[in-house]
């Protein structure tokens, strides 16, 4: 079948399985930064932006958001042009195997797309659908914490 | 994949949908969340429920209707002060929040998975369920978790929840914040003149499991908070959790305990505050 797609604020006609995943959809597609995890909704790797809010795109069947805007890492920063968010990322130490990193983003963005001064608990709220084995997650909330003092001196 | 989902279908009015199920292999589809999680369903296509609109909440004189496809994480923003802050801390606390932006009211109800708080807080405010299609109704959320009504050809349109004017809480245990819940509970209390008016306690663990404990509620109606006598009511009469392991039971019995007398002190300092404005 076939379905329509805002992708990275491009309009994308697709053709797909009924029963295939938004995060199967993406990869298929060249959108490799949307990683796969556990499958399951548990992890957090998958994350995108549909339409204004972050959702596990393995839990989202691609028929089901015909005609909704997607937003993956790749429409956020790229290597040459990275996000506030990602450079403070790495400048705390926040990435090591990186597997994870995209869905963070992904969290962190939406976050201060709607609130721009959130606390320290708004922060982990944000992110308690993403799972890190590297870091210990402390490195992570200092990295969100800079890219929002940032944000707020400009 | 879903690779048994054969086709999509797309209906803009409830009739519409209602007649689509019924040629039988059909499912509608609201979050999504319940299905992927087993990587199969039994049916070979969906209805993609978005054109009816059900992500609505009407506020009457009687109390709110929430339309069966209101999210989560919306249900989750309410700004209310009243026992519906039962429901939407209990939504806030289960799962993620890129779940909760996905997992919808009816969908929580018509699937039951067992990270979804749902069923507490709901017996907690005696809310109804409405139903159309062949077993077309209005259900009380006891009889809901009871009889099961669901049966391929109805679907729930709407939740409904009635005026509760009192105050409640809603505690969760888990294993961890984003594990199932392997103890939570709900308590609604109405109190006037210092006397407990209205009672609703209820204890649930894995999802479908939550029940009211009516015989406490009896036991507090008509009481004041200073006469109550919790701990000494819970040890002659036997109050675990509908289902947990033997070898833990007492202890969950004596979380249960602690929690429904803290959370009758909470609401009792709430009324008290309440009181004094």
């Amino acid at each position: 079948m076939k379905v329509k797609l805002n992708i990275n604020n491009h309009d994308k006609l697709l053709e797909i399985h009924p029963g295939e995943t938004l995060l199967e959809t993406l990869r298929n597609n060249n959108f490799k930064g949307v990683k796969c995890g556990c499958g399951t909704g548990d992890c957090g790797a998958c994350l995108v932006i549909l339409n204004e809010d972050a959702v596990n795109s393995c839990q989202v069947l691609t028929a089901s958001i015909d005609g909704e805007s997607v937003t993956t890492i790749e429409g956020i920063g790229s290597m040459d042009k990275p996000h506030l968010i990602q450079e403070e990322l790495v400048k705390a130490g926040a990435v090591q195997c990186g597997y994870c990193t995209p869905g963070i983003v992904i969290s962190a963005y939406t976050l201060l797309k709607k609130n721009q001064n959130p606390t320290d608990d708004e922060i982990k709220a944000a992110l308690d659908g993403n799972l890190c084995r590297c870091t210990g997650y402390v490195k992570i909330l200092d990295g969100i914490k800079n890219a929002v003092k940032r944000m707020s001196a400009k | 994949m879903l690779t048994n989902i054969k086709k999509w279908y797309r209906p803009h009015t409830i009739d519409e949908a209602l007649s689509l199920m019924k040629k039988g292999e059909v499912i509608p589809y609201l979050g999504g969340t319940g299905f992927l999680h087993g990587k199969t369903v039994k049916a070979s296509a969906f209805i993609d429920m978005r054109g009816l609109k059900l992500n609505f909440v009407e506020q009457t004189d009687s109390g709110v209707y929430i339309g069966a496809g209101r999210k989560f994480s919306d249900i989750g923003k309410c700004q209310c002060t009243d026992g519906r802050v039962i429901l939407r801390d209990a939504i806030k606390q289960a799962a993620s929040t890129p779940l909760r932006n996905l997992i919808t009211i009816g969908g929580s109800l018509a699937m039951m998975p067992a990270w979804s708080n749902i069923v507490t807080p709901l017996l907690a405010l005696d809310a109804k369920v409405e139903i159309l299609g062949t077993v077309a109704g209005t259900y009380e959320i006891e009889d809901y978790i009871r009889q099961k009504p669901l049966d391929g050809t109805s679907l729930i349109h709407r939740v409904f929840i009635p005026l509760v004017p009192g105050n409640g809480v809603y505690y969760r245990f888990g294993k961890t914040r984003f594990d199932y819940s392997d103890l939570d509970i709900g308590v609604y209390l109405e109190i006037k003149d210092d006397l407990i008016g209205k009672a609703r306690i209820v204890i649930g663990n894995i999802f479908p499991k939550a029940k009211r404990l009516h015989n406490v509620e009896d036991y507090l109606v008509g009481k004041t908070t200073g006469e109550i006598q919790l701990v000494e009511y819970f040890q002659k009469h036997n109050i675990f959790p509908t289902k947990t392991s033997s070898k833990l039971s007492e202890y969950w019995k004596n979380i249960i305990h602690v929690h429904i007398n803290r959370a009758i002190k909470e609401i009792e300092e709430k009324f008290q505050q309440e009181k004094n404005q």
